[in-house]
């Protein structure tokens, strides 16, 4: 494994290992607006709910999947999170990602598609085919 | 309760000479926040915490009511056995923990330590430890302690409690386990004359600077009559429901048992739980009885400021300002509290 990602692992770490599991992000942010998030599900349970870092990795992972392509990095989740976790972190990657993989800024224009919301069956790209 | 005196220079080593026998927790500053944190070797935190900020992040309640608690592991395939977890008998002295969170423990004691209810793990881990706290010069704008019954200098809860007098602390040994700690040391001397006199004027100057008018009585007698207020419809609007209030809260207890399981393996664990979630109180049958904001708002404040009191004569709540520092819309429970004794 690359050196870079080694120290990226273990700053996700960290920065999970202050989760407590309070959902101040989630709930200050713009984004999440389903009526139960897939955490609190309970029939079947999806995921963990202790703050086991495996579960508390879980939840900001989902997190930062579920809004790629769509947060602004409006920062709502930082000034709402109570232990100074450092939550842009990893959408900021996600955008960039975006970014680079599909020339996408989220926020840019209210009417172009979404990149991870849409797809073309002639679609060059092989993952496509699966 | 007998009362010393201990140089600023001594402590360092008065706390190390604890490190042979005890686990010794202090508060430590990691980023910009303070958290208690184990001392693994002398002077490897510094004990100076008459800087920065007043109070850890997180309460004291998770050295004796932790987030995730495991009962027992299980295997499907092995059916009637299971492993516990045994829990450590090493003793521990918590160091630098402020009034509010000491005064917590009665509220903890009440639940956890009655003859109803008995919680084997929060006794075993109250037993062996030993608290050293310190009382607070300068407390924050966030602070209501003395309206909770409670102050800067409260001492309910502690083994020792410390008085900051500049170059000296003056040492309240108000347990026999406090006695111990005092007497293994050789740092500590009698107070002389005036120390006393230094140390009256510091807790009158710090319950001065506690700026708050609650009466505490009054809000009960509000509540005892109000259930169905219309306050109630309003009150909660600009909370989001996350459990930010409830999990840094020192008095907060409520909690959930679940199973974790894997394939044939799993283990039964009780984990904190939030009267501001929605599913607190969801039922199996899809019915919630708490369904929006309104009803949770209302059980939190309920519960911390009538139904305790009604259960064991106190209110669940030491002013410690957590919930108003750290909540993300500014949700001031000193404000709720203000608007119910004016109702």
């Amino acid at each position: 494994m690359p050196v870079s990602m080694c120290v990226c692992r273990l700053y996700f770490s960290k920065q999970s290992e202050k989760c407590i599991r309070c959902y101040a992000c989630r709930n200050a942010c713009p984004l999440c607006y389903c009526e139960v998030c897939c955490v609190d599900e309970s029939q079947p349970q999806w995921f963990g709910k202790s703050v086991a870092l495996s579960d508390t990795q879980v939840f900001h992972l989902m997190r930062t999947y579920h809004t790629a392509g769509r947060c602004v990095d409006c920062g709502a989740c930082v000034r709402a999170c109570p232990m100074d976790i450092d939550l842009r972190f990893m959408n900021k990657k996600i955008d960039k990602d975006v970014r680079e993989l599909f020339s996408y800024e989220a926020g840019m224009d209210p009417e172009a598609p979404l990149p991870l919301n849409t797809f073309k069956t002639d679609d060059e790209d092989e993952f496509i085919k699966g | 309760m007998k009362e010393k005196t201990i140089k600023k220079n001594e402590l360092a080593n008065f706390v190390a000479g604890l490190l042979s026998d005890y686990q010794v927790f202090a508060p430590a500053k990691e980023e910009e926040s303070l958290v208690l944190k184990e001392m693994q070797a002398e002077g490897d935190i510094d004990l100076d915490i008459g800087v920065g900020p007043v109070n850890t992040k997180k309460s004291i309640k998770e050295f004796f009511f932790p987030q995730k608690e495991r009962f027992f592991s299980y295997d499907l395939t092995k059916p009637g056995e299971m492993e516990e977890p045994v829990l450590s008998d090493k003793k521990r002295v918590i160091f630098g923990v402020r009034p509010c969170d000491v005064n917590s423990i009665s509220v903890f004691d009440a639940i956890f330590t009655s003859d109803q209810y008995p919680d084997p793990y929060y006794i075993k881990r109250r037993e062996r430890t030993t608290i050293v706290a310190i009382g607070c010069n300068k407390p924050e704008t966030t602070c209501f302690c003395v309206d909770t019954g409670g102050g800067p200098f409260s001492a309910d809860g502690s083994d020792l409690l410390l008085v900051d007098l500049g170059d000296e602390y003056l040492v309240q040994v108000l347990t026999e386990k406090g006695e111990t700690l005092v007497n293994g040391s050789s740092g500590f001397s009698e107070p002389k004359s005036g120390v006393l006199q230094k140390r009256d004027g510091i807790v009158e100057e710090a319950q001065k600077a506690i700026k708050s008018d609650i009466k505490i009585k009054k809000v009960k007698g509000w509540l005892d009559n109000n259930f169905d207020a219309p306050f109630w419809d309003t009150v909660h609007e600009k909370c989001i429901g996350c459990g930010t209030c409830t999990y840094l809260c020192p008095t907060c207890h409520c909690f959930d048992i679940l199973d974790e399981t894997k394939g044939e393996k799993g283990e039964r664990i009780r984990i904190w739980d939030s009267c501001m979630y929605p599913q607190f109180t969801l039922h199996a049958s899809g019915g919630n009885p708490r369904k929006s904001g309104k009803e949770r708002m209302r059980q939190r404040v309920m519960h911390k400021f009538k139904y305790f009191v009604d259960n064991n004569e106190m209110v669940a709540c030491t002013g410690c300002g957590r919930c108003v520092k750290y909540c993300p819309v500014n949700l001031d429970i000193r404000e709720v509290l203000k608007q119910i004794q004016v109702s």
